[in-house]
């Protein structure tokens, strides 16, 4: 008997093939929605994160806020936080707008005829190229710590200062004037994305040579890396009293692990994607409530149906199960189809944001199983509406 | 009349809410059927013949007496039970047909065997041979607008068969149609009766009412047989003690002039 009430409930649906597809439409943007925000969520979420992973959970950044109270960091300062216990090491980075001067002759650059460009250049250590857990180089190689020791004059180009002075051309081995120091070109930078950007514009030099030969003052801000992940908590309150013996003041500074960081990005994704899911799943409601009123436009259309069904010995119960059959029917190919449309959409929305595209069998489970319970919820009052007519009045109303 | 008793009402009363009233449709109905037997009710509109059929054909309970169908209690049941009853028990044949306008002949006769279980190989066969008996053998794909009206009762009485139910209920069954095919279906019933189909006709036509074995009226709620019915109306339904007798009519005249 079930599959007789699924043929009939089919040939139902196809009797008004227009009004069962607007129906349908309704389910299929409802759940394409939350598809699509859903997997565009977890999408940039595992990007974020992936960025992020390489700052690890075991760097604390120690950065000034205000200078008025210190002007910055000295080596000295910095060798007592890497003489701490669990401290592998202390990584400095200090940032200055420089003239970059390219000379005709002395470098194969874009431009035939000498050339300055304002531009930021960055003085780091070799800690910098673990900030991300991809490869940070396109070409070349990194700043070493031999370079940070020998204060040698080196520099690595952050990929849109490459692209700009030297087209395609590989700079490795040239030479580039900063404050009419000669630096050589060692490596280029990959296009970084995620939180670390700065990069892109900017010319990586050994802080030993930033401070000293480019006078670009104090370190304001330095990571620091931990060398066993659980004592993090430990380092940051020893890290915390240093700071305030240097600096002579409990204000003025702040220590923050990069997980602190992490956990925040995470959960303020999770909290925008929950949200957009949440106005998503409203137009779901709303498909439900489309159901609901086609189907009770249903069963008064087919009152006098119900009737005969009835008078031939269809029980109420039988009748109620026809009904809802139809309203799940809907709902169900609604949910296939929304999942459909929903990571079609989020697959264009990654080629075009540039985020990974991955998608979850159980994300699409998920969206399966609640359009049916959408289609069984809003189904009941009609189907209970349908089973409960008397089939006297039934039969009367032609 | 030997043949057992298949349906039997004992002081059966009904009455539907009116406002803060109710009016009273049945007056304590005794009404008995045999196996085998033809019977119309006659009545007018009115009379409460259509709560009559309703409460045979299990699609309304009564508000007291006792209703026993084929050795079943009906006024203990529950809805479930009643769609069981008129599933196996009762043959519908309605006035206006009331066929699916969806489905085909055949799909329409197989209905009722749908909602009785029975498998789909079974329910073709046994809807093929009542419809080859009603004489629609070659229409079975047809869907009822693709049918007479006549053609189209036909197709009700053979789903009202096809269950094989202990008595074939017909309200007006030739209301819808016009004299010839009317008497046409008047002709397969009377047939049918005769191979031993029980059938119990409700009408408002005395003509129609006529070709039935066993005439019973209604009106205003009580049953009469035929005797009881013609002591009590003429043949126009007047009261026989509401009749003017000519000595009244006699002295009424004499006394306006």
């Amino acid at each position: 008997m079930f599959k007789d009430i699924l043929a009939m409930s089919f040939k139902n649906l196809a009797m008004n093939k227009m009004r069962t597809f607007l129906t349908t439409l309704g389910i299929i943007i409802g759940i394409a929605s939350i598809i699509a925000l859903i997997t565009i969520g977890q999408g940039v979420t595992s990007s974020i994160i992936q960025q992020l992973s390489g700052l690890g959970g075991n760097r604390v950044t120690v950065s000034l806020t205000d200078t008025r109270v210190i002007p910055g960091f000295t080596e000295e300062d910095m060798r007592r936080f890497e003489e701490l216990d669990h401290v592998a090491g202390v990584s400095p980075s200090l940032s200055s707008t420089k003239t970059l001067t390219l000379i005709p002759g002395e470098t194969h650059s874009l431009y035939d005829r000498v050339y300055n460009s304002a531009s930021r250049v960055i003085g780091i250590d070799n800690y910098y190229f673990d900030l991300s857990a991809s490869p940070m180089l396109l070409s070349g190689r990194e700043i070493f710590d031999y370079d940070v020791q020998n204060a040698s004059h080196v520099c690595v180009l952050g990929y849109d200062v490459w692209k700009n002075l030297y087209g395609n051309y590989n700079p490795i081995g040239e030479t580039v004037k900063i404050q009419n120091m000669d630096f050589t070109v060692v490596g280029i930078l990959n296009k970084l994305v995620g939180l670390e950007t700065t990069g892109n514009y900017s010319v990586l030099v050994p802080y030993t040579v930033a401070m000293r030969e480019l006078q670009m003052g104090l370190v304001k801000k330095f990571d620091v890396v931990i060398s066993d992940s659980d004592a993090v908590s430990l380092a940051v309150s020893q890290m915390s009293d240093l700071c305030a013996e240097i600096v002579g003041s409990t204000r003025g500074y702040s220590v923050s692990n990069q997980q602190e960081v992490m956990n925040i990005v995470v959960t303020i994704t999770d909290l925008i994607m929950g949200m957009l899911a949440g106005i998503a799943a409203i137009s779901l409601l709303v498909g439900g409530i489309g159901i609901m009123n086609m189907m009770l436009v249903s069963v008064s259309e087919r009152t006098a149906e119900i009737g005969l069904r009835k008078a031939l010995g269809a029980k109420p119960a039988v009748i109620m199960f026809q009904f809802i059959v139809e309203a799940v029917i809907i709902s169900l190919l609604g949910g296939i189809l929304g999942v459909a449309l929903g990571i079609t959409i989020a697959y264009l929305a990654s080629l075009l944001i540039g985020y990974q595209f991955t998608f979850q069998a159980s994300t699409v489970f998920l969206a399966v199983g609640f359009s049916a319970a959408v289609g069984l919820i809003f189904g009941i009052l009609p189907a209970r509406k349908a089973s409960k007519l008397s089939p006297i009045d039934a039969l009367r109303a032609q | 009349m030997a043949e057992k008793v298949l349906l039997s009402m004992r002081d059966i009363n009904k009455s539907y809410p009116l406002g803060e009233s109710s009016l009273q449709v049945l007056f304590n109905v005794n009404f008995e059927v045999r196996q085998k037997e033809f019977v119309s009710i006659l009545g007018p509109s009115g009379s409460g013949k259509s709560t009559l059929m309703n409460i045979i054909g299990c699609l309304d309970t009564a508000d007291s007496g006792s209703y026993v169908l084929n050795g079943k209690d009906i006024g203990s049941m529950r809805d479930r039970q009643l769609a069981k009853v008129r599933n196996n028990d009762i043959g519908f044949v309605f006035q206006q047909f009331q066929l699916l306008p969806r489905m085909t002949a055949l799909d329409n006769v197989e209905l009722p065997l749908i909602y009785a279980r029975v498998p789909t190989r079974e329910r073709k066969a046994r809807a093929m041979v009542l419809l080859n008996k009603v004489g629609l053998g070659d229409k079975v794909m047809n869907k009822p607008k693709q049918l007479s009206g006549g053609q189209q009762q036909r197709v009700a009485i053979a789903r009202a068969m096809v269950t094989d139910p202990s008595i074939i209920l017909a309200d007006e069954p030739t209301g819808a149609l016009d004299q010839t095919t009317g008497a046409q279906i008047m002709d397969l019933f009377e047939q049918l009766n005769k191979e031993g189909k029980t059938i119990i006709m409700i009408t408002h036509d005395p003509k129609i009412a006529r070709r039935a074995k066993r005439i019973v009226h209604i009106l205003d709620g009580r049953l009469y047989t035929a005797e009881e019915y013609s002591a009590i109306y003429d043949e126009e339904g007047v009261k026989w003690e509401d009749k003017p007798t000519i000595r009244s009519r006699r002295m009424r005249r004499s006394g306006n002039v």
